[in-house]
């Protein structure tokens, strides 16, 4: 199988192991990724609060350069994934696509879509495929999927998972051999570019969250998306530094954990980078 | 296009409470009627209620043992209403059930369909004259809403399952239990409107019947779990239907259940289901709440299934916007296409009133599409009766198949026992037996033990008239106390075999008495109900004299414009009444009231007084179609200022073009409603309040126009209205009952100041015109209208129906009839159901050769009798009286068979038919032997 | 005294009493061999020679299940049957009977609860009272 990869501008640099893990992973499951050539910018939080053209041009040239390709589009980050399918949507109506002509003198049809990881990995490739390449079954682990809202709510679109209540991470946790924690708080917003922004309000979405997971007794959680996987890990850390008493939660992105399960080694799987470590898991895997 | 030669087959699809009740009607009115129910048994949603309302038989318990109001709620009402209606049904000559199956194909018109039924086992073919769909709506999947937690929580549960939960705290040594751990709830929550009024999932209407079922569930869970508190989360509280407000008042009131505005907008779960949590907005203070629930219920709407689009797509009818069967407003029966009618849910959520007046209404369209069909009857032949005289006892006893063995030795050793049959299997193997052997033993008594007798009574009783033996010389046991099915120890067996054959044993010969039919009705009311129910009385082949009060025919549509889905009411009622004076079996008699009736079903005699002289009428059955009257206002200045002006008063002034564009309205809801005077819903104000709101915004886009209300109850499909009115910026503010709006008359304006209770904000608002959203009341005849028959009003001047749920048209005198606002205010669409539905009642008699008086009534021996009139004064229906030969009779038809007068005539004079004295003695007399 | 079963006669009205009864049954209730239940269209057909035949039957104790009061299917039967009721208590206190044995009940068809509660409180305190004809108790055991 192959698919364009749009890697955004979080996945070459803050979510490095991200990027990393989902290449080794989808390495050994089969799949071949082709970066998109010349990618833009998906626009995210910022052109969709601007301008709606933007909003909508700045992903539709990535979905024409793919559509070119021949390939649907592994978008990992949430809000790239959520910004280039409504852009899908969107050029439905006939001024986007009149002014994606005149901007960008692409086309886009409709033949290819964005799929985002869990798509990939629970939908395209499957369980059954997955569950063969578990070499390091990481059990006695109690570990809590956190989808973030991206990827679960988009608007008048068909989501590949439930709203609310998604589950394909969780199953996909199981398949590593580990306990996936049902949790309230999954699909709950993490406070995304308030982290930067708006300190204060952003601790107390994450704070929750953590608070949360912790309550119903996961001891790590695994991410989808690299903004996620950031605040919650930041917010985490900070939170033990002020109150020691609180052991913090490691934080990492699914394919990382994945990837620890399908044997590759600690290092590999770039724990080390993490701020919170799961100490107990290195006993588990090797270095 | 008509069939010459149309077939008297009707097919229903859909078992439940509407289907039902169109199958009884139009059984009893002289169809063969086929119900293809797709479950394995008939009942519909109604039959996995814990109880169907909180009312009538079970509201008085202080019994001598001291149970207080608690008690009364303890308990599945359904034994009187719903359970004699699926015996009834199962067991009618005149209507087959078809269990587990559907209709796989429809061919044909109107008199001439050909179906094919198909269940997992068989096919079969049919043709009919006309089809009813009833298979209803079902409770919406609460999965598609994740976020309220179902099926994630444990103790997340639907009102459907809660219902069961209902079920078992009700049995003996049940409690209300938490399904996660087992334990009493100590405090539940109730969130509304789950999957109804939303545009993403579920319907965007509302379903109607939520609101008042939350509350009953609420006060039953209560009832049995009196340490439980219960909160329901709301949008509105919609208590639209008749003691429906009442009802709601009670749950606060009596049962102390809070209500809270707001929804909460998702439930969260705790570690180790210890809890759920909900966070909602405090409305007084606007502060955020988090609070711990132990059990949340979510109230479900009734939506479409895929078996309705199926069931559309075979008969090839179109379905709505909501995937609702489509009619044509105000009809709500006929579909598009001819000869397919729609009954119950199907066209939109409803109570089971609604839905058995729906029934009724469909029985009657197929009566009026295919008069004819009716008339062709097989009369069946019985040999002649033979006469038993004189002759000593012979009876028969037959025992099932699977009765212990020593109960034929015991029946063999009972007086007068000259034949005993063992293994009687039900069906046509077991008739051929009874027939054979009561003819050749030349048995004059039958006792048949080992079966359900309400089931079998019916096809027993007939066995015996086709081989000339007198029907009641028979009796079915099932060989237990309680008469219910099911294995019974031997010697208690063999106990009651010898008590019911005591019983049998005195059995005399008895006839159903014939009383004639006078096939004519008389409508009093020729307003939208009442006009609707001649015309279908009319073409379903019945003369109808239709008497007006006023100089002119058609009540409140005279002076109504649109109805609230925009309907024009002037086009409709002109094109009526030119339908009705057309009709050469109706007689319009305008300027005309009843003063008196007198007689009994089939045969009243009424005195009407019209503007050239009293008249006497004759007829069969009698509709009362009164209607209700405008709330004519004192408050908000009323008559004192011209700006102040009600809905109908603006309704009238936009159609005439007078109404001035560019006015700010406030309108006020529940004007002369929900007040201590009249503290009832009027149910149509809301939505003729945002009609006319839409209305005004179209005229002027830009004006303002304000509704003040206290909740806003377009029920039903009314819903899409409030979402149309909200769209073009009508403005809706909540006031609470204690503290209504305010209004200053000033030179140029209105001033209006209203508390809103969501902004917890003072409103000042200034206002060209102020219009008052009335209520109906009590229509001014009813009080003399119920005096002339001799029935009584609810305290708020309405009709009462014989029982609420079941007979909703049905006066508690039998072969009278009521509709429309005389019973509680009504929709124009529902007045014309309702119209219809009482034609349908009524057509079931009218349709009738003869009555037959039921055997089981009392009788006098005109020797014994000294004429001490305690019986005349006695009977609660005045059965008995003075005959011409002095002695005292008793009218067959009137008597109810309660046996009153029997017990109480000092010369023993009175006997009752199937309960004799002579049977009871010989009973206790076997008893007093073991 | 050995455990001793109590004959009870119970007329039940076939709106209310009867119903509550079969309701009682349906909800799990075990009616005792010796609960007899004589099904009259309503409790204001009560005769009081029905209630002294079924103590001469051998009925320890005798109850009449009918509708409540003001909610009697034929009105004012229930009111009828009270007076009955009345008048036989009389009549037993008279000849020397408890009357504590007759007993009228009000439940409306529903109430199977209320009526296995009001039975099992009838049998006990017949158990209590003792057998009526404590000669006829023993010829019953034959049976």
């Amino acid at each position: 199988m192959k698919l364009a990869y749009f890697p955004g501008c979080s996945l070459h640099s803050s979510g490095r192991d991200y990027d990393k893990s989902i290449r080794m992973v989808l390495g050994k499951l089969g799949v071949d990724l082709v970066e998109i050539p010349d990618w833009n910018c998906c626009g995210a939080t910022s052109a969709h609060v601007t301008d709606e053209n933007l909003a909508v041009l700045l992903p539709a040239r990535n979905l024409a350069i793919a559509e070119g390709m021949g390939l649907d589009i592994l978008a990992p980050c949430s809000a790239c994934h959520q910004r280039l399918v409504i852009a899908e949507e969107e050029l439905k109506k006939e001024k986007f696509q009149k002014a994606l002509k005149e901007t960008t003198g692409k086309e886009f049809a409709g033949k290819i879509r964005t799929l985002g990881i869990l798509e990939v990995l629970m939908g395209k490739v499957g369980p059954e495929a997955i569950e063969k390449e578990i070499k390091t079954p990481l059990k006695g682990f109690k570990v809590a999927s956190y989808y973030g809202c991206l990827i679960a709510r988009i608007p008048r679109v068909k989501t590949f998972d439930d709203r609310e209540n998604p589950t394909s991470m969780d199953r996909l946790v199981d398949l590593t051999g580990a306990e996936a924690v049902d949790w309230p708080f999954k699909a709950d917003c993490c406070g995304a570019s308030f982290g930067i922004t708006q300190k204060p309000f952003f601790h107390k979405l994450s704070g929750r969250l953590l608070d949360g997971a912790g309550d119903f007794g996961a001891q790590a959680i695994v991410t989808v998306c690299p903004f996620c996987q950031l605040n919650l890990e930041m917010a985490g850390y900070k939170e033990a530094k002020e109150t020691p008493s609180r052991t913090p939660l490691p934080v990492m992105s699914i394919t990382q954990w994945l990837a620890l399960a399908m044997g590759f080694t600690a290092k590999q799987a770039g724990l080390s980078s993490l701020l919170v470590e799961p100490g107990r898991l290195r006993e588990t895997v090797s270095r | 296009m008509k069939q010459a030669n149309p077939s008297n087959e009707i097919l229903i699809s859909g078992g439940g409470v509407s289907g039902m009740r169109a199958a009884l009607d139009l059984a009893e009115t002289g169809y063969k009627v086929h119900l293809v129910e797709g479950s394995s048994d008939i009942g519909g949603l109604a039959k996995d209620l814990e109880k169907s309302c909180m009312r009538a038989c079970c509201a008085s318990a202080s019994g001598p043992e001291g149970q207080g109001e608690e008690e009364m709620v303890r308990n599945d009402c359904f034994l009187c209403t719903l359970d004699p209606l699926l015996v009834e049904v199962k067991t009618h000559p005149g209507i087959t059930v078809y269990n587990n199956a559907k209709i796989e194909s429809i061919e044909g018109g109107p008199g001439a369909f050909k179906a094919v039924l198909s269940s997992g086992k068989w096919k079969t073919e049919l043709e009919t004259g006309a089809v009813i769909v009833a298979t209803g709506l079902e409770p919406f999947d609460a999965s598609l809403k994740s976020e309220l937690g179902w099926g994630r929580y444990p103790d997340v549960l639907t009102s459907v399952e809660f219902e069961k939960l209902l079920i078992d705290a009700a049995s003996p040594g049940g409690k209300l239990a938490r399904p996660s751990d087992g334990k009493i709830p100590e405090k539940i929550a109730f969130l509304q409107c789950v999957g109804s009024r939303d545009v993403n999932v579920g319907a965007s209407y509302c379903s109607s019947v939520c609101c008042q079922y939350a509350a009953k569930e609420a006060m039953t869970a209560r009832t049995y779990s009196p340490e439980t508190s219960i909160t329901i989360f709301y949008i509105d509280v919609r208590s639209h239907g008749k003691d429906w407000e009442r009802f709601t008042d009670r749950a606060k009131d009596d049962f102390g259940i809070v209500f809270k505005k707001g929804l909460p907008s998702r439930v969260t779960g705790t570690p180790g289901n210890r809890a759920l949590i909900l966070r909602y907005e405090d409305e007084e203070t606007g502060e955020y709440r988090e609070e711990e629930f132990d059990l949340v219920v979510l109230s479900v709407g009734l939506v479409p299934g895929e078996s309705l689009r199926e069931t559309a797509k075979i008969l090839g009818i179109q379905l709505t916007d909501h995937d609702l069967i489509k009619v044509n407003p105000p009809d709500e029966i006929n579909t598009d296409r001819a000869g397919i009618f729609a009954a119950g849910t199907v066209t939109g959520p409803c109570d089971i009133a609604e839905a058995t007046a729906r029934g009724s209404a469909a029985a009657a369209a197929v009566g009026e599409l295919i008069p004819e069909g009716r008339l062709k009857k097989d009369e069946k032949k019985y040999p002649p009766e033979r006469d038993i005289t004189g002759q000593e006892v012979r009876m028969g006893i037959y025992l099932a198949d699977g009765l212990p063995t020593a109960l034929a030795g015991a029946a063999r050793n009972i007086p007068h026992t000259v034949h005993v049959e063992e293994g009687l299997k039900p069906g046509e193997e077991g008739l051929m037996t009874l027939r054979r052997t009561i003819a050749k033993e030349k048995l004059n008594r039958v006792l048949i033990a080992g079966f359900d007798p309400d089931m079998y009574n019916g096809v027993f009783r007939e066995a015996l008239r086709e081989t000339g033996l007198n029907p009641y010389l028979l009796e079915v046991t099932a060989l237990s106390e309680t008469g219910l099915p099911g294995p019974v120890p031997e010697k208690k067996a063999v106990e009651m075999l010898k008590r019911a054959a005591a019983r049998t044993a005195k059995l005399r010969p008895l006839y159903d008495s014939k009383f004639p039919v006078n096939k004519s009705a008389l409508v009093v009311g020729a307003g939208v109900s009442g006009l609707n129910a001649a015309l279908s009385l009319a073409r379903q082949g019945f003369p109808v004299i239709l008497i007006e009060k006023e100089s002119e025919a058609g009540g409140r549509l005279r002076k109504t414009v649109k109805t609230s889905s925009g309907m024009e009411t002037g086009p409709y009622l002109k094109d009526l009444l030119k339908q009705v004076k057309g009709e050469p079996r109706i007689t319009l008699m305008t300027g005309s009231t009843l003063k008196e009736v007198s007689g009994v079903v089939g045969d009243f005699t009424s005195a009407v007084m019209t503007p050239s002289g009293e008249q006497e009428i004759d007829h069969g059955v009698l509709v009362i179609a009164a209607g209700a009257s405008e709330y004519r206002p004192s408050e908000y200045m009323f008559g004192e200022d011209e700006r102040v002006i009600t809905q109908s008063d603006l309704a009238l002034k936009m159609a005439a073009g007078t109404f001035p564009k560019d006015k700010t309205i406030v309108m006020i809801q529940c004007v002369g409603s929900r007040s201590d005077e009249h503290p009832y819903c009027s149910r149509t104000c809301c939505a003729d309040a945002v009609r006319n709101a839409i209305d005004l915004k179209a005229q002027n886009p830009d004006r303002h126009v304000f509704i003040l209300h206290r909740d806003i109850r377009t029920y039903g499909l009314a819903e899409d209205l409030y979402r149309e009115a909200r769209d073009a910026g009508v403005n809706f503010l909540r006031f609470d009952e204690d503290m209504p709006p305010g209004v200053e008359p000033r030179k140029d304006s209105l001033q209006v100041r209203i508390y809103d209770t969501q902004l917890r904000a003072n409103i000042a608002i200034t206002a060209d015109y102020l219009v008052l959203s009335c209520g109906w009341v009590a229509g001014k005849s009813n009080e003399e209208l119920a005096g002339t028959l001799d029935t009584v009003l609810d305290e708020d001047g309405f009709f009462v129906p014989a029982q609420e749920k079941f007979y909703p048209q049905d006066m508690e005198c039998e072969g009278m009839f009521m509709c429309g606002g005389c019973i509680y205010p009504a929709s124009i669409e529902e007045a014309v159901t309702q119209g219809r539905a009482a034609a349908g009642r009524a057509a079931a008699i009218l349709a009738k050769e003869e009555l037959a008086g039921p055997p089981m009534h009392a009788v006098v021996d005109p020797d014994l009798c000294a004429s001490c009139l305690s019986c005349v004064r006695l009977c609660p229906y005045e059965a008995p009286f003075i005959n011409d030969e002095g002695k005292a009779e008793v009218l067959a038809l009137v008597c109810r068979g309660c046996g009153i007068c029997v017990s109480e005539c000092p010369a023993k004079a009175l006997s009752l038919e199937l309960c004799t004295d002579e049977q009871v003695l010989a009973e206790l007399e076997v008893v007093s032997a073991l | 005294m050995a455990e001793f079963s109590p004959r009870i006669t119970l007329f039940c009205c076939e709106s209310c009493g009867f119903p509550a009864a079969e309701r009682a049954v349906k909800q799990g209730y075990s009616l005792s061999p010796e609960c007899r239940l004589i099904k009259i269209p309503c409790t204001g057909k009560l005769d009081v020679l029905y209630i002294l035949k079924a103590f001469e039957a051998g009925s320890d104790g005798v109850a009449i299940a009918g509708c409540p009061e003001d909610a009697c299917r034929y009105e004012t039967g229930s009111l009828r049957a009270k007076n009955k009721f009345d008048k036989t208590r009389a009549i037993l206190e008279k000849i020397g009977i408890e009357p504590e044995r007759i007993k009228r009940w009000q439940v409306s068809s529903s109430m199977g609860e209320k009526f296995s509660r009001l039975l099992s409180a009838m049998e006990e305190e017949l158990a209590n009272l003792g057998p009526l004809f404590p000669d006829r108790l023993k010829k019953r055991g034959d049976n």
